[in-house]
């Protein structure tokens, strides 16, 4: 393999020079963006392939792993190149990764390959090099244990594979490096010279105009301009603000189809608009530079509320700024309230180790089921030395003990032991299912759990049972305006998870903030079955406040859940089954009621039908599209479309007479073999609506969303003038005055405020200084909490969300709303 | 060092042979054999396995697979001149002119 140094940017010579292309162990590559770092994995992929061997290509997302197969397919037209992401194998080559040169995957899909690696043990054994790109992903919570997992794996199924990893932000890659006995290399060079700016504001609604000010700037020298910022709707609502302003702007999050996002990303490159608003979507990856990048947002999301925009994403974001061979020198501009402490950290300090993702059980315990189910580690031991010691986690933190874990997987029944003196671990065949399904344990236990409490359930309770699952992503937030259209809707659905307490429901589920998963898992709930009603997704975008990618990914990760259900559902009926028939006579196993509900429900959410029309699907030529029409036609059962004239059904599905008549003598068919099958109606009736129990006596002028958002808020500092607020999506300061008759006032920065509003951080600062008589009401209200059915506690349910509340459910009493009507009772003791 | 040519190539002297069956009777040298040509240059298969053997790219030594004589049902038997050959209870027969015949 020859490279011609000629055409090689400074930080690949360096490399090269470093002896990158002789060696044959594990590299860690930190450079900037746009310093070459991919070309350097293609090396090495290239050597893999001269070798006869086979490189692989790991990146996070789909939309970088295709983007690479589409120019490598065109570099390479020598070499055949595979595209492995979750969904899909290549669709111009129906090849198997034994024939393929190049494997372009995302992380799961190598990660699932290696849950049945004997199977799979041709190809992966000729695997001679792993390129990770955005190796700092490491560190996620989500993605981070499937990488650190899997890089364990491959080294003990391949000893022969070594890894080089890429990253734009690793400044302990010499410890990463160590880690995989591999050598770090770091340059700081990058083609076009990037320069930091801080501009600070004093109230965040002088924001939009300080933007305006960067992108006239930018634009007057004919440079574009990318905009980084927190939230969907900001994004949304930013860009109209710029284009209002004369710019020619647009929005780009991942909430856009892909057409859209590919048409804006194509107005960009083709100069087409001045300035692209964007949320974290435009993070990685994705080729997209602009001469100036403005990070609007300080505060970023973090799963559980807002925190401060980490240095090392910051760097991700600015390393957008500047466009090689257009602009001299990229800029980088961050926004930042006047009062921020450390802002110049994110110009002068150095990025954020990257650490272990195994931070939570939760992933460390699927994992060791996934070590156990593949047969890779079978015992306590084989799982300290095998798995345990191999992780990152091991290596920067030292050892952990992972015993409890096990023993608690035996007690739920995923992992059994045995041999002499139980030293052994086997599956179960629960954990089979987790693990041939990839899904998490916690998934396998709400499934468990919900056969054994619910015994009858209806498709209501069946679709809230998935959406329990912490598969079941992206969440749709529940936000107190939703409370009408839900309640209204849940009132009349059978179902007997709505018809019992909350409690009932929210023991089935695992992990923190279960008020806010359970409203979130009935808001998705609630989207699907209207879905499976015949109601568009942009329809039911516009009434939940959501984006049709968002219901397209649900209904996708809910088909996998629902499959993982038949199967969990299927193993305990005949469990139970053959437990039962010792004492009945001998018979064929019917289905169970929550396997005909599942099974109704997989065609129901993959269509988008409702269930009568979805046995129509069972007709050869009838698909989804002919059966919504025939549905909407009032031909919804096999029996009717057996009955129905030709003329009428040629009409509605647009066939030919003699295509229909064939389909009408296969549907007379199927009737006659359903009436002989065992007669199982459990259909759900609708059940009469009772009406909503409002809370009286509500003090005017509060809004419980504001307040209940007030306290999710945190006090950074307080004094007698001012009080400063974090946790929402920005800081916030509250100046306080007197007025002549001696009472305080309150003026927040916010725009809430601007509009006249009591907003939620000023009653978050009225609370601390022990100012608010009619907010104390309003929390005294919301604590008097009934145990009335689920359907009709939507509200009351809302109020318990927030990290807040949370805590105080798990009676830590540090901080939460009580705390304010305990402080105020003690008051008035003491005045008394 | 010393060089032994062969038809499939050189073996460099001394070296590591490892010796591996084929079938499935032993998992655990299915799991070896993908990675044998990175680990040395040459292996070593007993005739009775190497009979199960899909092509190798390396040099492959035949070793005379006279163990086969203790499977149950097996029985050796005179051919002339004191050599002996096996006959197994399958019914196939391992002679020192097959098993060079393979090694060939």
């Amino acid at each position: 393999m020859k490279i011609n140094r000629t055409d090689l940017l400074p930080s690949q010579i360096q490399l090269l020079d470093a002896g990158f292309l002789e060696s044959d162990s594990s590299w860690v590559i930190c450079a900037p963006t746009g310093a070459g770092k991919t070309r350097m994995g293609e090396w090495v992929l290239q050597k893999a392939a001269v070798r006869g061997r086979k490189g692989v290509y790991l990146a996070p997302l789909k939309a970088i792993v295709e983007e690479k197969c589409a120019e490598w397919g065109i570099r390479y037209p020598e070499l055949e190149i595979g595209l492995y992401t979750g969904e899909t194998t290549r669709n111009t080559s129906k090849k198997h990764p034994t024939d393929e040169h190049l494997l372009l995957m995302t992380s799961e899909k190598l990660g699932a390959y290696l849950h049945m690696w004997k199977r799979h043990l041709d190809w992966l054994s000729q695997i001679d090099v792993v390129v990770i790109d955005e190796f700092h992903l490491l560190s996620d919570p989500n993605r981070g244990p499937t990488v650190e997992a899997l890089i364990g794996r491959l080294q003990r199924i391949n000893p022969f594979i070594r890894f080089v990893c890429l990253s734009a932000t690793v400044p302990n890659s010499d410890r990463l490096a160590r880690w995989l006995n591999g050598t770090s290399f770091v340059t700081s060079w990058r083609p076009v010279p990037l320069s930091h700016r801080v501009v600070f504001f004093k109230k965040a609604d002088e924001k939009p105009e300080l933007l305006e000010k960067e992108v006239f700037e930018t634009v007057r020298q004919e440079g574009q301009v990318l905009v980084f910022v927190n939230s969907r709707r900001r994004c949304e609502r930013l860009s109209d603000h710029l284009d209002e302003a004369g710019f020619k702007a647009a929005y780009y999050h991942a909430g856009l189809g892909m057409v859209s996002r590919t048409t804006r990303q194509t107005s960009m490159k083709n100069r087409e608009i001045d300035v692209l608003v964007s949320t974290s979507s435009l993070e990685m990856g994705v080729n997209f530079p602009a001469r100036k990048v403005v990070v609007y947002d300080s505060f970023v999301f973090t799963g559980d509320g807002f925190g401060p925009l980490p240095i090392g994403r910051y760097q991700q974001f600015a390393g957008r700024a500047g466009r090689l061979g257009l602009d001299t020198q990229g800029e980088s501009v961050i926004f930042l309230p006047r009062w921020h402490k450390d802002g110049e950290k994110y110009i002068t300090g150095g990025t954020e180790p990257v650490v272990s993702g195994f931070h939570t059980p939760r992933r460390v315990m699927k994992e060791v089921l996934t070590e156990v189910c593949t047969r890779l580690s079978i015992s306590k031991g084989h799982l300290r030395t095998n798995f345990s010691e191999r992780t990152f986690w091991h290596a920067s933190e030292g050892s952990r003990d992972l015993s409890h874990l096990v023993d608690k997987l035996i007690e739920t029944d995923l992992l059994a032991q045995g041999g002499k003196g139980d030293r052994y671990l086997t599956q179960t065949p629960l954990g089979r299912i987790a693990t041939q399904m990839d899904v998490s344990p916690e998934t396998i236990l709400t499934l468990v759990q919900f056969y054994r409490k619910v015994p009858g359930p209806s498709l209501f309770d069946c679709i809230l049972a998935v959406c329990l699952c912490p598969e079941l992503t992206p969440r749709l937030p529940f936000n107190f305006e939703n409370t009408d259209v839900m309640g209204d809707m849940m009132a009349q659905v059978s179902s007997s998870l709505l018809d019992s307490p909350p409690s009932e429901t929210l023991s089935l589920m695992s992990g923190k903030n279960k008020s806010r998963g359970l409203l979130s898992a009935l808001k998705t709930a609630t989207v699907l079955m209207q879905h499976t009603s015949g109601e568009t997704l942009e329809m039911l975008s516009e009434l939940f406040d959501c984006y049709p990618t968002d219901i397209t990914m649900i209904k996708r990760n809910a088909d996998w859940i629902l499959a993982t259900a038949d199967r969990v559902f299927s193993f305990l009926w005949k469990q139970q089954w053959e437990k039962e028939k010792e004492a009945t006579t001998v018979q064929p196993r019917p289905l169970s009621t929550h396997e005909y509900r599942v099974n109704s429900l997989i065609p129901m959410v993959k269509y988008g039908l409702p269930r009568q029309a979805c046995e129509l699907l069972k007709l050869k030529g009838i698909g989804p599209k002919r059966a919504m029409r025939l549905y909407e036609a009032s031909i919804s059962t096999l029996g009717s479309f057996a009955e129905t004239p030709n003329p009428a059904l040629s009409e509605v599905i647009g066939l030919n007479g003699k295509i229909v008549s064939e389909i009408k003598k296969n549907a007379a068919i199927l009737v006659t073999e359903k009436a002989q099958e065992i007669p199982f109606e459990l259909w759900d009736d609708p059940i009469p609506a009772a009406p909503q129990q409002a809370i009286h006596d509500w003090p005017q002028g509060v809004d419980p969303y504001r307040l209940r958002r007030a306290l999710d808020l945190k006090i950074v500092h307080r004094s007698g003038e001012c009080i400063q607020v974090e946790g929402g999506t920005e800081p916030h300061m509250i100046r306080i005055g007197n007025s002549l008759k001696g009472n305080r006032n309150y003026h927040c920065d916010c725009m809430d405020a601007a509009k006249g509003r009591l907003c939620k951080h000023t009653m978050r600062a009225r609370l601390e200084c022990g100012d608010g008589r009619e907010l104390l009401k309003a929390l005294r209200l919301l604590s008097q909490k009934g145990e009335q059915p689920l359907r009709y506690a939507l509200a009351d349910l809302w109020m318990q969300t927030g990290n807040l509340y949370d805590r105080y459910e798990e009676r830590n009493p540090v901080y939460d709303g009580r705390r304010f009507l305990d402080r105020a009772t003690a008051s008035t003791r003491w005045n008394r | 060092m010393k060089i032994l040519n062969t038809p499939m190539g050189d073996i460099p002297l001394p070296c590591f042979i490892p010796v591996t069956t084929f079938g499935n009777r032993f998992p655990l040298d299915a799991m070896v054999q993908p990675y044998i040509n990175r680990l040395s240059p040459v292996m070593m298969v007993s005739h009775f396995y190497a009979q199960e053997m899909e092509y190798q790219h390396l040099p492959i030594f035949i070793d005379s697979g006279g163990f086969a004589s203790l499977f149950k049902g097996s029985e050796i038997y005179h051919i002339s001149n004191g050599t002996h050959g096996i006959r197994t209870k399958e019914g196939s027969s391992i002679t020192p002119e097959s098993v060079l015949r393979f090694q060939e």
